[in-house]
């Protein structure tokens, strides 16, 4: 009994001496609460953002705020990926080693196996395999026994990233439009959200393609590059069309889901109604209406209910009368309800619809199609890439807003698709689509583009001060791009590729048995090697050795009209990139000089007449070119002791902020 | 008829919206929950009254007896199967006669409970609209289809911002706007038709506020569906004005989450004090 007495009474006192501490311990935790558990570091990333021009405009004193930490030693240049393409510098930077760790090395790669059939270089879709034959539908059961797989798309880039080891070590990181991150990566350890860019396609699965209803448009609807065209007939007022949505993949021959719309036009106060599903759209001429739900049903058979899929649009009236004019967005994935997943974890898209509305969820968010098109004034595009910043503006706010500790990333486009349709920086020579007036007012964009930076980074300096390291960067910078150089007819006219009257390397005119190298992508060249490409006849080693050597000595004496050489240098890739992802990797990488690029002819193949041609097109200035002509801008609040910092530094520059220690596999040193 | 019982719904909604001007301070001052509680309790409980007094209360007694009486025999003679059926049978015929019997109050009730459920509406089935927030307004007219649509405007004021419109559209007789508030309150918004001007009421605000999205013309549905304002005469040029506001967001109090919320709190509030009344349902 006294045992007992004893043994409860220890009992009792353990219980209170316990519920004491834990009582006591309230206020340490919730200090703990308060007060961050990791440091703070906020990138922000301007695609694009030129280190020439941001030096020429912190000259000029136009960009206070990031000069005063080029004073204060916070400023270099960074040398980008080869080449400068934003997926493989983007890739680069996230791995913190060059393209040989990650296997992106272009926007555009080639299949080998099917002789350069050619692919985005940054995910791939595979095809489901195995399906039910019901009823005209060809539906796929992903479930024991039949296993049937769904197609899917894959994230090629190879190798860890290294928000994996803040992840290892519980520090949080948030990414909001991450490129080269599509589908996203899985966190293992739930620190680690991100908001995937530049890849993530549109509904249609496409990197954007707009609609465009106008009168004088096609009766049958024309597809474009980036685009579709359809007439609108007005009668008594009104006027019905379709916007083409998805394909209805389980029909046994999927068609496009087509949502029917009606216009309502009132010539009188040049505006329109636009009626679709349950949405009533008020548009005066000139106006752009706000994100639309738009429901596209995906027929099942018989009994089966009909399975959803959600898309989000806006509508821009153009022009009421004399010529009624309607353009439609690309129908981007709804983030409140995704039909795929483009965020990790998939439910972060939802939170930040939930609290911000509705928003742009493609990677390519300005729309340079349309104005490439046509169906864009200069003066309209400048709009719409105004309204895709502010919308990103709203997000780095909410970003912010959620931002505790550890790491924060934003990602900027628009000084990359503003750059790529205004930027011009030789008055000197004519702009291929703009008066030289023109041309200069709208680099100004450009320009008013980066102070808009500097006031982003004023806002950020001003909240943070020295509680984060904050770290400004961009990808690569830009060139004018008015000459472009058509490499395979340049290669097919020198005899290496064969017959001398073949048109492209898709088109079934080239002779593989007597083809010895072939371009495809923005920067690469290929040799037909034999063992690797499906018909390729170069023999590994001393010949192609030989012929690598002769086909560099060969592109550095190719010279434009006037005499200036084209190429300033052609990288040999197995001398400029290291690493275990080589399988895909070109085996030249062609590094032009300024206002020269690969044409766009020659990326997908084909072979335009001439070797060297103007550029026409509204896209008139490029970056996939030597990386030493175009490297990006770094700044920090903090100095930067690295004199020749490049974007491999900077994953390992993260990691030692949170006193992590640099992987084996990067070859990126810190710049602090 | 029609005409008549329109007018005398238009006369009872008068009454019905001075009693929810009564209600409006309380309501505004809590969470719509509470109110949405309160209401739907309260109107179980009324319900009751006619149920008591109209239903005939010894037939009903009688039917429920039965039933008991006839799942018992179930129960005790349930190796015999023609008595299990022939129970079956009739604890059905006596389970359908309930209803029959509940009809006198039900249609009694039905017209005041209408009223009612389009007095809720106007608070739980609409949010106001926010400052800055756009919404369209459409105006119904009277007039054939594609007869010519009389000079309309929104007059100025500054509750509201106009951002499109007004497009008219002859073959639906209809004329749109698309507006942006401006200043949060209950505000009356001014339309011109040709020699005529008519008014619509506009809520914005971010509080709990009654919410009237239309306008009706003298129409039966729309005068209960709609009852805050007083309706279009029928020769009105204009017939309706609706504008179009957000859903109210909330699982309980939430845009046609809250009719399901009353039924199921005014049904549980009936069952707890059906004993203290001795009603028989």
């Amino acid at each position: 009994m006294k045992c007992l007495n004893t043994t409860g009474l220890k009992l009792a006192a353990t219980v209170w001496i316990g519920a004491a501490a834990l009582v006591s311990s309230g206020p340490v935790f919730a200090k703990n609460e308060v007060k961050a558990r990791h440091p703070k570091v906020i990138v922000i990333a301007f695609d694009g953002m030129d280190a020439q021009l941001t030096e020429k405009m912190m000259d000029a004193g136009e960009l206070p705020v990031l000069d005063a930490m080029r004073k204060k030693n916070g400023y270099r240049r960074l040398a980008t990926s080869n080449p400068p393409q934003t997926p493989v510098a983007f890739a680069s930077f996230i791995n913190g080693a060059d393209p040989g760790s990650h296997g992106i090395f272009d926007f555009v790669l080639r299949d080998p196996s099917k002789q350069c059939v050619p692919y985005y270089g940054a995910a791939e879709t595979v095809e489901g395999v195995g399906y039910v034959e019901f009823r005209g539908h060809h539906l796929p059961l992903n479930f024991w026994p039949f296993n049937h797989s769904l197609d899917q798309t894959l994230l090629k880039r190879e190798g860890t990233p290294f928000w994996h080891y803040l992840d290892q070590a519980g520090i949080h990181s948030d990414f909001y439009d991450l490129p080269s991150d599509y589908p996203p990566s899985k966190s293992e350890f739930g620190n680690h959200r991100c908001m995937a860019g530049m890849g993530v396609p549109d509904l249609l699965g496409t990197y954007g393609t707009y609609q465009h209803y106008g009168e004088d448009d096609p009766v049958r609807t024309r597809e474009e590059s980036g685009g579709m065209r359809t007439m609108l007939f007005f009668e008594e007022g009104a006027a019905k069309a379709e916007l083409t949505g998805p394909q209805d993949s389980f029909l046994a021959q999927p068609v496009p889901i087509k949502i029917p719309f009606t216009v309502y036009r009132d010539v009188d106060s040049m505006s329109a109604v636009i009626e679709i599903q349950d949405h009533t759209v008020i548009l005066n001429e000139g106006q752009w209406g706000s994100w639309l739900q738009v429901d596209f049903p995906l027929s099942l058979p018989g009994p089966l209910p009909d399975k959803h899929i959600s898309g989000i649009c806006r509508f821009y009236l153009q022009e009421v009368a004399p010529n009624f004019r309607l353009y439609v967005t690309p129908i981007n994935m709804d983030p409140s309800n995704p039909a795929a997943t483009i965020t990790e974890p998939p439910e972060f898209s939802t939170e930040v619809a939930s609290e911000l509305g509705l928003y742009y969820t493609a990677g390519f968010q300005e729309d340079h199609k349309a104005l490439s098109n046509g169906i864009f004034t200069d003066e309209e595009y400048a709009a719409q890439a105004q309204m895709v910043l502010d919308e990103r503006l709203h997000m780095l706010d909410y970003a912010k807003e959620h931002y505790k500790d550890g790491l924060l990333f934003f990602y900027f486009a628009s000084t990359d698709l503003q750059a790529h349709m205004f930027w011009w920086d030789d008055p000197a020579r004519p702009h291929p689509t703009r008066s030289k007036e023109q041309s200069e007012k709208y680099f100004n964009c450009v320009k008013d583009l980066y102070r808009e930076a500097d006031a982003i980074v004023a806002g950020l300096l001003s909240e943070y001060g020295d509680e984060a390291t904050l770290i400004v960067m961009s990808d690569h910078g830009f060139a004018n791009f008015s000459r472009q150089f058509n490499v395979n007819t340049w290669l097919r006219d020198n005899g290496y590729i064969q017959p001398a009257d073949c048109t492209g390397l898709m088109d079934g005119t080239v002779d593989w048995s007597k083809t010895r190298a072939y371009a495809i992508g923005m920067n690469g060249l290929y040799i037909n090697l034999k063992g690797r490409e499906r018909d390729g006849i170069v023999e590994p080693g001393e010949e192609a050795d030989q012929l690598m050597t002769e086909l560099i000595e060969k592109l550095k004496q190719v010279r434009d009209e006037d005499g200036r050489p084209v190429l300033r240098n052609v990288y040999l890739s197995s001398e400029v990139y290291h690493g275990p992802a080589m399988a895909r990797a070109p085996d030249f990488v062609l590094g032009y000089y300024r206002d020269y690029r690969t044409s766009w002819a020659s990326t997908l193949g084909d072979m335009n007449e001439g070797i060297l041609t103007d550029n026409k097109e509204a896209w008139a200035a490029d970056h996939c070119i030597d990386p030493l002509e175009v490297p990006g801008v770094l700044f920090s609040n903090r100095p930067i002791d690295k004199e020749d910092p490049a974007l491999i530094d900077l994953a390992p520059t993260i990691l030692a902020e949170f006193g992590l220690e640099k992987p084996v596999q990067m070859t990126g040193n810190n710049i602090f | 008829m029609m005409n008549m019982i329109a007018q005398i719904i238009a006369w009872l909604n008068g009454w019905m919206n001075a009693l929810s001007g009564v209600l409006r301070g309380p309501m505004s001052a809590m969470p719509p929950w509470l109110s949405l509680t309160i209401i739907s309790s309260v109107l179980g409980v009324v319900l009751l009254i006619p149920v008591k007094y109209i239903s005939p209360q010894t037939a009903i007694s009688r039917v429920r007896d039965r039933i008991k009486a006839r799942l018992l025999a179930m129960k005790l003679f349930k190796d015999n199967i023609p008595v299990v059926l022939k129970s079956q049978a009739q604890v059905i015929i006596a389970a359908l006669m309930l209803p029959v019997y509940m009809l006198p109050p039900v249609l009694v009730m039905l017209l005041p409970f209408s009223l009612v459920l389009g007095q809720m509406g106007v608070w739980y089935q609409a949010s106001p609209l926010d400052v800055n927030e756009q919404a369209v307004i459409t105006m119904q007219l009277s007039e054939s289809e594609n007869s010519p649509i009389p000079s309309v405007s929104l007059a100025p004021t500054d509750a509201v911002n106009l951002v499109a419109g007004p497009v008219r559209v002859p073959s639906k007789q209809q004329v749109y706007w698309k507006i942006k508030a401006t200043r949060a309150g209950v505000h009356q918004l001014q339309f011109d038709v040709g020699n005529s001007r008519v008014s619509k009421e506009l809520s914005v605000g971010s509080g709990f506020m009654p919410v009237s999205m239309k306008r009706p013309a003298m129409h039966i549905g729309d005068l209960i569906l709609y009852p805050a304002e007083t309706p279009f005469d029928k020769d009105s040029v204009v017939q309706s004005i609706e504008i179009g506001y957000p859903d109210r967001d909330g699982f309980v109090t939430g845009s046609d989450n809250w009719v399901i919320s009353l039924f199921v709190i005014s049904m549980l509030g009936a069952l707890a004090v059906k004993p203290f009344f001795n009603v028989k349902i």
